[in-house]
């Protein structure tokens, strides 16, 4: 079975190759059956790859050790249900899930696009397949995964790491890749136009629904993967600037600019060249954090092992440098403005200077990342760049991005003037003045970096709603519509922009989350069986300490009754039962895991970690944390994709859809997604 | 042809059905004897096994296939992309329109903003009916291609002395085409005889009785055409402004009557 994967694999190499061929020729001899045929290709390889995908599947649930990646990722002792996931647990494996999903979007794109953009379809095609290509090519020399042990195959595997056997395991791998590869296809539409010379709003029309889709996924993803970090890692954070991290987080900030910056190119036809730069950039920052996360360059809790990849990674990353913008400077001079910045007051501006800020933050995270391994390369010595050196930087340029956030929709097209800057801004600038007085004068708060959040979230909120209430206020007194049906028709009519509020909305949620840190608690306390500890407003007993085994692993779990002290610290009221445990599986042998209790409320999160025991005398070691308003991050993400089902919504479902109920739909469906975000954040409280 | 159409998609669903019958007892059986993970995995594998089997045939198959190279002719790919920032421009006018009326901006900007846009719409309205006109001209010129060589060569009889009585009919098909007929591909006589469009009309549609027009096809620009036409005249300048504009070009004032401005849409923007 793990030779036919491989064939599958070599075949798909072969498919890409014709693919290619057949597109160049087609689109240079002009006989389109050709293209149509390449077409066809994109289809056979996403099928072949789906094909070897299910067959790896298929060796990981009949224990096939035979084969390396299985024995290496996976034991008889797993759940099926993490063996299927094992899939991506290594390096070899979550290549092949990379190209299978690079095949599924290319395919989708294909589909969409097989009555349209036929002039730039065939380099699109090519550049879809020569990503493809690449990724096949380190699949089939450097990291087979279905390379077999040429003598005795193992009798068990070695299991997967503990820390990948956890349910978000399901969800955030495949949503960041989803995210990740998904701005290939906006890169592959802007390489298609660049080649073709097809620099109108051909290409922009067709890849502005994917760049959503793209950066809702990668946002979700990396909101997935700080829940995950925060649930089982156990030091009571959710973002560590750990490289692995932030090499999904620097292409969503230069993503981020793309899709400001193309609102720009539609309505002024502004920023052509700088569209492109960006598109450019975030693909190549995306195989730059491909590369930092396998080629062993960075260290990190969860980067994947030292290997070979990386020169390659080099290489190919030069080569679409040197395609991409040769092309753009072929063509530079079709990138001409057809209007100028006229004015620093104005909504290009604003645009520009958000671009700006999101550039110098990736550019910033890239280079600290990078730091400690350029440190080593030239002095030869380790060092370690840590938290605080990213916050000291990364909070006023977030403070900074906020305030555009409530800046960039009040300002007008072309120019503001004092009058409409003073109508627009008056209310918002009024209350986050007031909201400042009173957290820094009234309230004696001192974390300025927290005050200052406090009072730009007030502010964007304020010229969310004002936007909200002009537009129903505009309706209702033109369309003579009641507030609710306004309201309601304004979202679908308008369903991008007052989506994009809504997304705005969510960031503001989780600024304020990120702000709660300010006022985090922590403490270690030994604690004896019966005795107490108290931390903020709560008190934490010890029960007891249970040690159990499930045949995979050695369990300790501290029973902890959680009271809630009154206002004079005195009176406790017992509000829970929580369990933190220590985990000690034998496959990989002697790993330790952490498995953290949580007391959850949108104030506040208690935070319990068994750091070890004492089984004789039944003591605890406990490490206390209260993280205020740290759901509020993962209730701004909910908005988030709230905001975005809104935006994405396809415009003509709602063109031809007369019926009020079916005028509904993206405020369901929005709803839909809202309510999923919000249980996914009640069954992270449970 | 509807019908042949209904049973042929009757005939696709039941194939489904029955492969997916047929997969599921493979499965069933398969299941009992190897476990379910591994069966449905199998089968997983299977199904995309069948379906890269039948793509690599198409891929093949259109290698050899040559009505798709004409069929991609017949996609304008400028009208495409023209259409596209027509529609982005209204979208922006609509935009524009939207934030004049919620105070973000100032009238002199709003004017300057507004007009620039309408005048590139403008443009590539006139752009996109040239190009109706070109795709219909060539439309007309294929569809002369196919009507018979008899229609070439009118009996004589018909010519000599069926002439004027062809006239008048061929006059009222003119007559009741629709204004924007310039869309509209007809069946002309006018230097042939009455029997010509019959003749024409009998091979197109079997033999049944012959419409003047063969079909009506009519592009989405011959409807802003038409409604260019019959301008909105301003009551306070007398300024002449589109049909759908909601101010005038000239002042400013608003154009439409209540009865119009009970469906706004300038927030919409898609």
């Amino acid at each position: 079975m793990a030779s036919f994967g491989y064939t599958l694999l070599l075949i798909a190499v072969v498919v890409t190759a014709y693919t290619i061929s057949m597109a160049v020729v087609g689109h240079h001899t002009r006989r389109p059956r050709l293209v149509v045929s390449a077409e066809f290709g994109v289809y056979a390889l996403f099928g072949l790859l789906t094909s070897a995908t299910f067959v790896l599947v298929y060796l990981f649930v009949t224990n096939d050790y035979s084969v390396k990646y299985v024995q290496h990722y996976s034991d008889r002792s797993m759940p099926l249900f993490y063996k299927v996931t094992a899939l991506w647990g290594g390096q070899d494996g979550s290549l092949l899930f990379w190209v299978w999903v690079m095949s599924v979007w290319s395919a989708i794109a294909v589909v969409q696009n097989r009555d349209r953009n036929r002039e730039i379809m065939p380099y699109t095609i090519v550049a879809m397949s020569v990503v493809c290509a690449y990724f096949l090519g380190l699949l089939v020399f450097i990291c087979n995964p279905f390379e077999t042990y040429l003598a005795t195959a193992p009798t068990d595997g070695r299991g997967l790491n503990p820390l990948l056997q956890n349910p978000y395991m399901v969800s955030h791998p495949p949503t960041l890749y989803l995210g990740y590869i998904g701005w290939t296809i906006p890169f592959c539409f802007a390489i298609g136009a660049l080649a073709h010379g097809k620099l109108d709003y051909a290409w922009i029309a067709s890849m502005r629904r994917w760049c959503l889709v793209a950066w809702v996924c990668l946002s979700v993803g990396l909101a997935l993967g700080g829940l995950w970090a925060y649930e089982e890692l156990g030091w009571g954070g959710y973002w560590a600037w750990d490289p692995v991290e932030n090499a999904a987080l620097i292409p969503w900030f230069t993503g981020t600019a793309f899709i400001h910056s193309i609102q720009v190119q539609e309505r002024r036809q502004m920023y052509k060249a700088w569209n492109m730069v960006l598109i450019i950039l975030t693909f190549m920052l995306t195989l730059w954090g491909t590369m930092m996360t396998r080629s062993g360059i960075v260290q990190s809790v969860h980067a994947f092992a030292q290997s070979s990849i990386g020169e390659y990674f080099l290489i190919f990353i030069s080569v679409v440098f040197v395609v991409s913008f040769g092309l753009l400077y072929v063509r530079r001079s079709q990138l001409a403005p057809e209007n100028s910045l006229e004015s620093v007051v104005s909504r290009e501006f604003a645009f520009l200077a958000n671009n700006w800020v999101l550039l110098a933050a990736a550019f910033f995270v890239t280079f600290a990342t990078m730091f400690p391994s350029i440190f080593k390369w030239v002095k030869g010595e380790q060092i370690n760049v840590g938290p605080s050196f990213f916050n000291i930087w990364m909070i006023p340029i977030g403070l900074i991005l906020l305030f555009l956030t409530g800046v960039g929709p009040l300002l007008s097209w072309r120019k503001s003037t004092g009058a409409t800057i003073r109508e627009q801004f008056t209310i918002p600038g009024i209350l986050a003045a007031l909201t400042f007085g009173i957290f820094w004068f009234a309230l004696g708060i001192e974390h300025p970096a927290a005050v200052i959040t406090f009072a730009l979230s007030v502010f964007v909120t304020s010229t969310i709603l004002q936007e909200f209430y002009r537009g129903t206020r505009y309706r209702m007194k033109n369309a003579q519509e009641g507030p609710i049906d306004a309201f309601v028709t304004l979202l679908n009519r308008a369903s991008r922009r007052y989506g994009g509020y809504i997304v705005h909305f969510g960031v503001v949620l989780m600024f304020v989350g990120f702000a709660g840190n300010a006022f985090k608690l922590e403490k270690e306390a030994s604690v004896t069986r019966g005795h107490s500890v108290s931390i903020g407003r709560f008190d934490v007993r010890l029960d007891d300490l249970v040690f159990e085994d499930d045949g995979q692993k050695n369990m300790v779990t501290a029973k902890v009754s959680v009271f809630e002290l009154g206002a004079d610290q005195s009176k406790a009221t017992p509000i829970a039962t929580l369990e933190p445990a220590k985990w000690a599986y034998r496959k990989p042998e002697d790993q330790v895991t952490t498995e953290v209790a949580k007391l959850m409320s949108l104030r506040d999160d208690l935070y319990l970690v068994l750091g070890g025991y004492d089984a004789e005398v039944g003591t605890a070691a406990l490490q206390l944390k209260v993280n205020p308003l740290v759901n509020i991050v993962w209730l701004g993400c909910a908005f988030l994709m709230f905001g975005l089902t809104i935006a994405i919504w396809p415009a003509r479902q709602r063109a031809t859809q007369p019926s009020p109920l079916r005028r509904l739909w993206p405020s369901i469906a929005g709803s839909g997604a809202l309510l999923i975000g919000l249980m996914a954040t009640v069954l992270a409280f449970i | 042809m509807h019908t042949r159409g209904k049973q042929g998609r009757f005939d696709r669903y039941l194939v489904t059905v029955e492969a997916l019958i047929g997969i599921g007892v493979v499965t069933a059986i398969l299941g009992s004897s190897y476990g379910p993970a591994p069966t449905v995995t199998f089968v997983f594998a299977s199904v995309a096994l069948a379906f890269t089997a039948f793509v690599l045939f198409k891929m093949v198959v259109s290698l050899r296939d040559p009505s798709l190279d004409v069929s991609g002719r017949f996609r304008d790919e400028e009208r495409d992309r023209l259409e596209e920032e027509k529609r982005l421009l209204l979208q922006g006018i609509k935009e524009i329109e939207a934030d004049a009326a919620i105070g973000k901006v100032d009238a002199h900007d709003y004017a300057h903003l507004r007009g620039t846009a309408e005048r590139r719409a403008l443009a590539i309205i006139h752009h996109l009916r040239a190009l109706d006109e070109r795709w219909m001209n060539e439309a007309k010129r294929q569809a002369s291609r196919v009507v018979p060589s008899s229609t070439a060569a009118p009996s004589p009889r018909a010519s000599a002395g069926t002439e004027s009585a062809a006239a008048p009919s061929t006059r009222h098909a003119l007559a009741s085409a629709p204004p924007t007929s310039a869309s509209v591909i007809e069946v002309r006589a006018e230097s042939t005889s009455s029997a010509e469009p019959s003749a024409f009309a009998s091979s197109v549609a079997g033999g049944r009785a012959a419409p003047a027009v063969l079909f009506d096809d009519r592009p989405i620009t011959c409807k802003i055409n038409q409604a260019t036409k019959n301008d909105l005249i301003c009551d306070g300048c007398q300024a002449s402004s589109p049909l759908d504009a909601r101010f005038c070009i000239g002042c400013g004032r608003p154009l439409r009557s209540p009865s119009d401005e009970s469906k706004p849409d300038a927030l919409e923007d898609r």
